[in-house]
């Protein structure tokens, strides 16, 4: 029998479940249904799920308190469900160490690419050679290079890409981003970030002005993708 | 405390004291107020000096010439401002002092010749006539310049309520104008829209009254007619009150209160009353007013009402129908064996689920800046971002039109709420999308203008009828006669979204052909 990866869905509407149910089975997943804030805790505390699919708006407690206390003894990757509109959620509850989110309502196939790549960090061991597209870095020698031409990156530009390479696929918020590179004194210069994503982006992106590798989300931060 | 009852007794009981104390008043205004007591004190002063003076030059002219001293003396009197009252005085006793003093036999009336019989009696004649008629040009000349003061008073309260913008205005002139030219005090009760009157007296009004007073305020409110001080109805009350009524309405009563207790003259009253006339047709005009715009503004939210139903109700059906639809066609064992059917049913369940989302969303963006609760989550941003993000959200609906980024390289960071402002473009840019043919260019410029960002949307579609462009934010309008589908929210929540960034957004027609908007966003501190 081949292993199947376990995802609990939490989410009060029994009509979401459902439909999450039907297309993660139908995908080759193990789905567990919770449909309240203290059930999710109980399967994510005992199912081994291997990703928690978490929407915000629960009756019973509330999304980014669950969310804390699953990160209080587990890692397992967390896929925020939740409404537009709520970025200030949204960005506190990947700054809470959610993996992802996706704003209700979402396709189908768009949630079953976010749950392949949170599970595929999990799963892949890093290696010293990594390629994005015409981009690669060499993590050994520290050479960056685009269509087998060197890029002369700054030490904070080279940082960066680290950080989104470490992280490919994942939102990071700007909050995120700030502490990470400059020190947590500088979480709220978002101009500086502003300025080194835009110089990033010109010397890695073949269209800096239209980017398909370093992507912005909107309000909330910005998420490296696999170019395919 | 007054109730209308006592109020209509008391209308009869003092009706016989008033109209005694009137005529008193009346006779002592003609004699008293227009001479006063000291002219006639003045007026026998001088002609008590003239018999001194004459009596020392007597010998040499010879008393018929100080008959025409006499007389020249009572004609001068009027002119230097006596009355008939004091002229004809000082007639009087010219004429006794001159028999006395001057006429033969001297120290009696008794006059010897008969001629100086006929000349004393002339001398008295000319004298009251030449003392009256002067009297009564002087009178003409100042009841002449009254008449010339209250219509210029009447005039300059017309002219200044005829440019009263509100109702509130026409109060203060009202009182200020009849403060001014009556010397009194006045207050104002004006009624509210359900054309009640309140004890609460309008702000301009000059002095404040009891409870007493305000219940005759009332009465005169409800029953048009004056009533209070120097009426006969309540005369025993500190005020006099008017209604302000025409033969359409009730508006309101206005009290007069005078400084010294006296009655304002027949002739005050008369203005008065003009007055009163004259504030009335304001008044009512700005009543009508008020009422022709609230009907205006019932009808245009009535209108709003229909829009908002007609229009939700189509766009939230036509999705509904059309999932309900394919979903039942594919739970069918006809359609669910025939793959290519299905995947045709499948996309059109999603085009309205998609615009069915579409909707709400605008729906709740319209709400969140109606509740005007919005919250700015004002942040650096790069404008290039915001655009090509824009784009790349419209992906799928863009695929038909061709779109050219140009982005001015002087462009840096500014400040905005990124969600909002996306949202903003994206309605914009996909309002082009719907209401253009297929291979349409949409064009987006974005450069500086000194410290402000300007983002030019523009298309060479078939742009906007001339008439509709006013109307274009507007909430719920849709361009008559456009293609169903869309709520006519789009655009509004645009600018409302631009406008929350203290922006500025503008449609026109470009003089080549297609619709442009400009939108400006300030750089904010």
């Amino acid at each position: 029998m081949n292993y199947k990866p376990t995802i609990v869905v939490v989410d009060d509407e029994s009509q979401i479940r459902k439909i999450l149910h039907i297309t993660l089975e139908s995908n080759d997943y193990k789905v567990i249904e919770a449909d309240s804030a203290k059930n999710g805790l109980v399967q994510a505390a005992t199912a081994h799920a291997n990703l928690i699919l978490l929407d915000l708006g629960l009756p019973d407690m509330d999304g980014l308190d669950v969310l804390k206390e699953i990160r209080s003894f587990s890692d397992v990757p967390v896929i925020i469900l939740s409404v537009r509109n709520s970025e200030e959620d949204i960005v506190a509850a990947l700054d809470l160490g959610a993996d992802d989110y996706l704003t209700k309502p979402f396709n189908t196939s768009e949630l079953l690419a976010r749950i392949r790549v949170s599970l595929r960090r999990i799963m892949q061991p890093q290696e010293s050679i990594f390629k994005n597209g015409s981009l690669a870095i060499d993590f050994v020698s520290h050479v960056v290079t685009k269509d087998t031409e060197e890029l002369k990156l700054t030490n904070t530009e080279y940082e960066l890409l680290l950080l989104f390479i470490k992280n490919i696929g994942k939102v990071l918020t700007h909050r995120f981003i700030l502490k990470e590179i400059w020190g947590p004194s500088y979480i709220e210069h978002s101009q500086y970030l502003r300025v080194f994503i835009g110089q990033l982006r010109k010397k890695i992106e073949s269209d800096p002005s239209e980017p398909n590798m370093i992507l912005t989300e909107s309000g909330v931060g910005y998420r490296m993708v696999m170019l395919k | 405390m007054f109730n209308q009852l006592n109020l209509d007794k008391e209308l009869y009981i003092f009706a016989g004291y008033r109209m005694k104390r009137l005529k008193y008043l009346h006779y002592k205004k003609i004699f008293v107020s227009q001479s006063g007591w000291l002219r006639y004190l003045f007026s026998v002063l001088i002609v008590v000096a003239i018999n001194f003076i004459c009596y020392s030059f007597y010998q040499g002219i010879g008393y018929q010439a100080i008959s025409l001293v006499f007389l020249f003396t009572v004609s001068l009197l009027p002119l230097f401002g006596f009355g008939p009252g004091p002229t004809l005085l000082a007639a009087l006793i010219s004429a006794l002092s001159w028999d006395y003093f001057f006429i033969p036999p001297l120290y009696t009336f008794h006059i010897a010749k008969i001629e100086d019989i006929l000349m004393f009696v002339m001398y008295f004649i000319v004298a009251f006539v030449t003392g009256v008629l002067s009297a009564r040009i002087r009178l003409k000349g100042m009841l002449a310049r009254q008449r010339e003061e209250r219509t210029n008073a009447l005039f300059n309260l017309l002219k200044e309520l005829s440019s009263a913008p509100g109702i509130d205005e026409v109060a203060e002139i009202t009182i200020r104008n009849i403060e001014q030219t009556f010397d009194v005090e006045a207050i104002l009760f004006l009624a509210d829209k359900e054309g009640q009157i309140t004890n609460k007296q309008h702000n301009a009004s000059t002095y404040s009254i009891d409870e007493n007073e305000w219940h005759i305020a009332q009465w005169v409110f409800m029953n048009g007619f004056k009533a209070g001080k120097f009426t006969n109805t309540l005369p025993f009350s500190t005020s006099t009150y008017y209604p302000i009524a025409s033969s359409r309405n009730k508006y309101g009563s206005i009290g007069i209160r005078t400084f010294n207790e006296e009655q304002l003259s027949a002739d005050q009253q008369n203005l008065l009353d003009a007055f009163i006339t004259q504030i009335t047709t304001i008044v009512e005009r700005e009543y009508l007013n008020d009422l022709a715009k609230q009907t205006l503004l019932i009808s245009e939210s009535e209108k709003l009402y229909k829009t908002l139903f007609n229009s939700i109700s189509h766009e939230l059906k036509t999705p509904i129908t059309t999932i309900i639809g394919a979903a039942s066609s594919l739970s069918d064992d006809l359609f669910s064996t025939n793959s290519a059917l299905s995947k045709n049913l499948s996309k059109e369940i999603n085009i309205a689920a998609e615009r069915l989302n579409r909707l709400v969303e605008n729906l709740l963006d319209m709400a969140r800046l109606e509740s005007g609760t919005l919250k700015l989550k004002l942040d650096w941003n790069d404008i290039s971002d915001l655009v090509y993000d824009s784009i790349h959200r419209l992906k799928a609906e863009l695929v038909k039109h061709k779109v050219n980024i140009t982005v001015s390289k002087d462009i840096k960071l500014f400040k905005f709420d990124f969600g909002l402002m996306e949202q903003a473009l994206i309605n914009i840019i996909h309002n082009s999308v719907i209401y253009t043919p297929e291979g349409t260019q949409i064009k987006i410029d974005v450069k500086k203008d000194n410290e402000d960002c300007i983002i030019k949307i523009a298309d060479n579609g078939p742009g906007f009828p001339a008439e509709s462009l006013p109307k274009l934010f507007q909430k719920f309008y849709r361009i008559p006669g456009s293609k169903t589908g869309g709520t006519g929210l789009g655009l509004s929540i645009a600018k409302g979204f631009i406008d929350a960034h203290k922006g500025s957004i503008v449609v026109g027609n470009r003089r080549k052909g297609g619709a442009g908007f400009i939108i400006k966003i300030p750089m904010l501190k």
